[in-house]
């Protein structure tokens, strides 16, 4: 029993490997750059926002570029991951109604997909931290810790909006606004304690910022984060994943119903 | 005739208009509205985000972030409806015979109409926060009709690529994010590095919103370089996009 069930769980991962390779093919099937393309869009990015905001926005941030970075990679790895995941049941209709594989598999393989990317941008992360001579202290073993919860969120998150998405036509709309709304409210490129201090707090709970926080701590700033973000850490990854598993499974028969 | 066929296209456009509003992606009543209060959503983030840093220095600073953010979304979801008109119509490019910029004309008109509704609750706001009416204000009539040249020019480029290179969607995407960084929605442009201000000063959606802003809250009339070179962009790019949109649409058809 336990051989044939890690047998076919090693067969699913076959085939969310097979699909994260359709889309990856499929997101650059014709850009000339290709997967090159995904180690330098960071990149530009952080070009970008340290060309415009060199004179104000920036003060009292130490290795501005860097720090822009660190929280851009995280939060493309869960905004994109998670608005990509979020139509996969729907995408993969088809594909859903003729096997008989495990529903998760198709929002997995967009998550997938997108840690990949992240995988590959972390390799401009790491010329950069270089480039600005950066040291690592042991701390910076918090970084792929804090990854590894980052995604185990993700997860979750993306197990419940792909089951919003089946039941309401407005869930990629919305979801695409509060993607735009987080984008701001996740302390990206300012620094946020000059915020308002409302703002402050509030922003200290969006689990978006607590997973940036924890990486620019350890990685770049080499101090071991505040409780109140590891705890935080820990605390969102669990939850979301355990909620976004039950909807999942609690509504994975409705969805076929529905579609 | 000729008469006779503009009123055929006009009505093609307001049905096509309809079907896009109705149906979409979405249910008919958050469909309508959605696009409407998108930008008060993103005014209220970056008010709430950045009234510490900005609320002392630019008057009325709320009406400030409130234009570009309509602005913005004009310029945004214009050239990014018209970027998919070609493609997206695809039966019907097949099977009428209606010219082909009747489908871009027809995106950039369902941007405006959203804009036009967003401007309700925008003079709602006005009122709120006591802006006094101006006769400059009317000066933000012919700042939007020289960005809706502007748009219809980019978006017949836009949608003449994405028929022969579909990553431009997600490449204009990308764009379309930096320059929401900047087009200093949300801060003032005086606050930025001396060549950082020379780049903006050429970037067309900036140039609107500031002289939108100029307008509404400044009752002044932007100066004549404003003026000139949004008119340069519009003109130039309706060329442009009316030169490639001929030379790319003639075998448009067997690509798609």
């Amino acid at each position: 029993m336990v051989e044939s069930n890690s047998e076919s769980s090693g067969q699913y991962f076959h085939v969310i490997r097979e699909l994260t390779r359709r889309e990856i093919k499929r997101k650059y099937a014709r850009s000339v750059l290709g997967v090159l393309w995904s180690v330098l869009n960071p990149l530009l990015y952080m070009a970008v926002v340290t060309f415009v905001f060199s004179f104000f926005l920036s003060k009292g941030i130490e290795n501005y570029p860097a720090y822009y970075l660190t929280g851009n990679i995280i939060f493309s790895l869960l905004a994109t991951g998670s608005s990509t995941a979020m139509t996969a049941l729907k995408d993969n209709r088809n594909l859903m109604l003729k096997t008989k594989w495990p529903r998760q598999i198709f929002v997995l393989s967009r998550d997938y997909t997108a840690l990949v990317n992240f995988l590959l941008s972390c390799i401009s992360y790491v010329v950069v931290l270089i480039i600005f001579q950066i040291r690592i202290e042991w701390m910076a073993i918090l970084f792929p810790i804090d990854i590894f919860f980052a995604t185990l969120f993700l997860i979750g998150l993306s197990y419940a909006l792909s089951i919003w998405d089946v039941f309401m036509q407005d869930a990629k709309n919305i979801y695409g606004t509060a993607i735009m709304v987080i984008r701001f409210l996740s302390g990206l490129f300012y620094n946020v304690d000059t915020m308002a201090p409302g703002v402050q707090t509030f922003i200290s709970f969006n689990p978006f910022y607590v997973f940036i926080k924890v990486a620019r701590d350890s990685v770049l700033y080499a101090r071991v984060p505040d409780m109140h973000y590891l705890v935080q850490m820990i605390l969102w990854s669990v939850g979301m994943f355990i909620f976004g598993s039950l909807i999942f499974r609690y509504k994975e028969n409705k969805v076929m119903e529905k579609l | 005739m000729a008469d006779k066929n503009t009123r055929q296209y006009i009505f093609v456009i307001r049905q096509l208009a309809r079907r896009d509003v109705t149906r979409g992606n979405s249910s008919k009543f958050l469909g309508q509205i959605w696009n409407v209060i998108n930008p008060f959503i993103h005014m209220i983030t970056m008010v709430l985000v950045f009234s510490a840093i900005f609320e002392n220095s630019i008057p009325n600073y709320r009406i400030y972030v409130l234009t570009g953010t309509i602005i913005y979304s004009l310029y945004n979801s214009g050239t990014t409806g018209a970027m998919k008109a070609l493609v997206g119509n695809k039966r019907f490019l097949i099977r009428t015979r209606i010219p082909m910029n009747v489908f871009i004309i027809e995106k950039v008109y369902v941007a405006f109409i959203h804009m036009l509704y967003s401007l309700i609750g925008y003079v709602i706001l006005l009122i709120i926060f006591q802006v006094p009416p101006n006769p400059c204000m009317l000066l933000v009539i012919p700042d939007i009709a020289l960005s809706l040249v502007l748009i219809y020019g980019i978006g017949k480029i836009l949608a003449v690529i994405n028929v022969y290179f579909a990553d431009i969607q997600y490449f204009y995407r990308i764009l379309m994010v930096l320059f929401m960084y900047g087009s200093a929605i949300f801060y003032s442009a005086d606050r930025l590095a001396p060549a950082v201000q020379a780049i903006i000063n050429v970037n067309p959606i900036y140039i609107s919103i500031t002289m939108a802003r100029n307008c509404v809250i400044g009752a002044t009339c932007p100066n004549g370089i404003m003026w000139l070179t949004l008119a340069c962009y519009a003109v130039g790019f309706y060329l442009l996009g009316s030169y490639v949109f001929k030379k790319g649409t003639q075998d448009v058809v067997a690509k798609l």
